[in-house]
């Protein structure tokens, strides 16, 4: 159990660097996410901290020791990969107990540590068979364990889930948490999958162009993000154009019919380079026209089973909306002229100096 | 589908006839010539009898022979093997240009004859060679040390050619390791020689396995090698044959013992194959 801190850290080749002055911390028995798009140096991130690869700059420390110089096999920590990485050549017992042979714990205690940490993921029963002889999620059970069975200071699953399909997906991410909380172990989770990082996670930190982007509680990141890249990469988002002029910035949007709706003003002293965005969940359609609605036509929609995610053409603009579906809802037919309305209470500003809804 | 075993019946053709022709027929007529008698006179006469196997198995330099033969194999085999694994490694690992210059070096013996390689060996190996005349240079030792005619040289030569062939299968059988698995293991606290005899080596069993048969058969095989470097202090089963064959002219006793060497590597072979198949079974399922 333990906190983990990265200080001033830097990771690249010689003139290059994949990452810039990296600063966290995370806090003991915390599940901290790592998100952003592949190569942004998520795994490099996890890689620096397992003792795979090693900083150009910085310190890493784990519960205050200075890790940084210490190779992968002096630290005590737990790795889980994408590809399992079980042993093939050894059953499920040998490869769980594996790390406690090399401790040279003796006999009987690896055995009751590996049943222990087999029952703790329901497959005490399999303790016989070969990794090939077990389904994905399974295997991802399996190499679990073998990492919790050494009892490491922190627990790293570099993106766990990846492999596995949809359905199964859903289900290990509350394994992989119910589990997280029962052990209370420090763990740090890469991913690409933010619903992933959004529904299991403590702390999210936004990883992207080589540096942290925000790091904060999974609802902070989702509706008060600190800039474009977070509010873009993490879920959908509609930036909403601004028109400055000396003293203010206007937010506004106009429709087909060349109506514009004026949604914000703010003094743009305080405001510059000011940034606004709407959820698609806040975008309202409405039946009729009124005066506050707007009047796209609706380009494009996908159906995603309870909800629909359709696209608006304004004049210029093009918003994204998500509406959910029951039965006595028409199903909206692409073409049409639709009526919508947006709240101005739900428009956030996104800036460095901490966001917010107005 | 009937369609698609016929196009593969066509394609195969070529590869049957040739080695019906080349390898099959003379298996025959060395089976057939096996069992003639082989009397004193050059005719061969065309009864069948089974005199040359009786001959063999009673006369005991013939069970020194096979010793030796099968002591060699093993032993070239198994150093050829211990010694691929750094290269096969580092083969691994390297890659682009430096990859493919490492696979020139590493097939280069291979191109040259086998003649003017072991000639090359008693040039640095023999009393007047650069080793010896060396080590008499600098005053190390007095009279030259005997280098050539016995196994230790042989054995040298030998792997000198085997060599590339463990390190290619090796290397084979070492790129289809999840690079993740060495990372697991590091993680778990192994150092890199647990890491080595725990996960590499029992995972690079198929490399290891086929190497030996090949190296084995290749060496069991082989006779230029022993006459020129070890000469007649190692009889080797080979060589007895190229003696029985070309020297004394008893075709039919060099075509018994053929037989009978051939049945040897068989086996072993079956043996090792044997081995790797309930590996693989045990790792991979059926």
């Amino acid at each position: 159990m333990a906190r983990i801190i990265f200080e001033n850290v830097d990771y690249g080749y010689k003139d290059t660097n994949i990452l810039n002055n990296i600063n966290l911390e995370v806090a003991n028995g915390e599940l901290f996410s790592l998100v952003g798009p592949s190569g942004a140096g998520k795994s490099t991130l996890l890689n620096l901290l397992a003792g795979f690869l090693y900083p150009k700059k910085g310190r890493i420390l784990i519960d205050n020791q200075n890790i940084t110089e210490l190779p992968p096999y002096k630290r005590n920590v737990g790795l889980v990969f994408q590809s399992y990485a079980l042993f093939p050549n050894m059953n499920v017992f040998n490869n769980v107990a594996y790390g406690l042979k090399i401790k040279k714990v003796n006999r009987s205690e690896i055995k009751e540590r590996v049943i222990k940490a087999l029952s703790m993921v329901n497959l005490e029963q399999y303790i016989k068979r070969m990794p090939r002889e077990l389904s994905g999620g399974q295997q991802q059970r399996v190499a679990i364990a073998r990492a919790l069975v050494i009892r490491p200071q922190v627990l790293l699953l570099d993106e766990p889930l990846s492999g596995l399909d949809a359905k199964l997906r859903q289900k290990m991410r509350s394994v992989i948490r119910e589990l997280q909380q029962r052990v209370g172990i420090t763990t740090i989770l890469v991913t690409h999958d933010q619903s992933e990082a959004l529904s299991i996670s403590d702390q999210i930190a936004v990883l992207g162009e080589g540096k942290i982007q925000q790091v904060g509680t999974p609802e902070a990141i989702y509706n008060r993000p600190v800039n474009a890249y977070v509010a873009e990469f993490i879920g959908s988002t509609n930036l909403l154009n601004t028109v400055s002029t000396t003293n203010e910035i206007k937010v506004s949007l106009t429709d087909i019919n060349e109506k514009t709706i004026k949604f914000l003003t703010r003094p743009s002293k305080n405001f510059k380079g000011l940034k606004f965005m709407i959820r698609p969940e806040n975008i309202r359609l409405v039946e009729h026209a009124e005066p506050e609605t707007l009047q796209g036509i609706l380009t494009k929609i996908e159906y995603l089973g309870n909800a629909e995610k359709g696209w608006i053409q304004l004049k210029t603009d093009e918003l994204v909306f998500y509406r959910s579906i029951n039965h006595d809802k028409k199903r909206l037919q692409t073409g049409s002229v639709i009526n919508f309305s947006i709240d101005p209470e739900l428009i956030v500003s996104i800036n460095q100096n901490g966001s917010g809804r107005f | 589908m009937i369609r698609k075993d016929k196009t593969n019946f066509f394609l195969i053709l070529p590869a049957i006839l040739f080695l019906t022709a080349f390898l099959i027929l003379p298996l025959i007529i060395l089976l057939l010539m096996a069992f003639r008698s082989s009397g004193n006179s050059i005719v061969i006469d065309d009864t069948l009898t089974i005199n040359n196997f009786i001959s063999i198995f009673k006369n005991q330099s013939f069970y020194s022979g096979i010793l030796n033969t099968l002591k060699l194999s093993a032993i070239v085999s198994i150093v050829c093997i211990v010694l691929a694994y750094f290269p096969a490694l580092t083969l691994v690992k390297t890659k682009g240009n430096t990859k493919t210059l490492l696979y020139v070096v590493l097939l280069s013996p291979m191109l040259t004859s086998v003649v003017i390689r072991v000639y090359s060996w008693i040039v640095i190996l023999s009393s007047n060679g650069i080793i010896n005349q060396s080590l008499m240079k600098l005053h190390l030792i007095k009279s030259p040390l005997s280098l050539m005619w016995n196994s230790t040289s042989l054995v040298i030569a030998f792997v000198q050619v085997l060599l590339p062939y463990a390190i290619i299968f090796i290397s084979n059988s070492l790129t289809k390791i999840d690079n993740n698995l060495f990372r697991a293991s590091n993680s778990l606290g192994a150092s890199a020689l647990y890491t080595f005899f725990h996960v590499i080596l029992p995972l690079t069993i198929p490399g290891i396995l086929s190497s030996f048969t090949l190296i084995f058969s290749l060496t069991a095989g082989s006779y230029i090698t022993p006459m020129l470097i070890a000469g007649h202090q190692k009889q080797v089963m080979a060589l007895t044959i190229y003696q029985q064959a070309m020297q004394i002219m008893n075709l039919p006793m060099a075509a018994a013992l053929s037989v009978v060497l051939l049945l040897v590597v068989i086996l072993t072979i079956v043996i090792t194959n044997y081995l790797g198949r309930l590996w693989e079974v045990r790792v991979y399922g059926k």
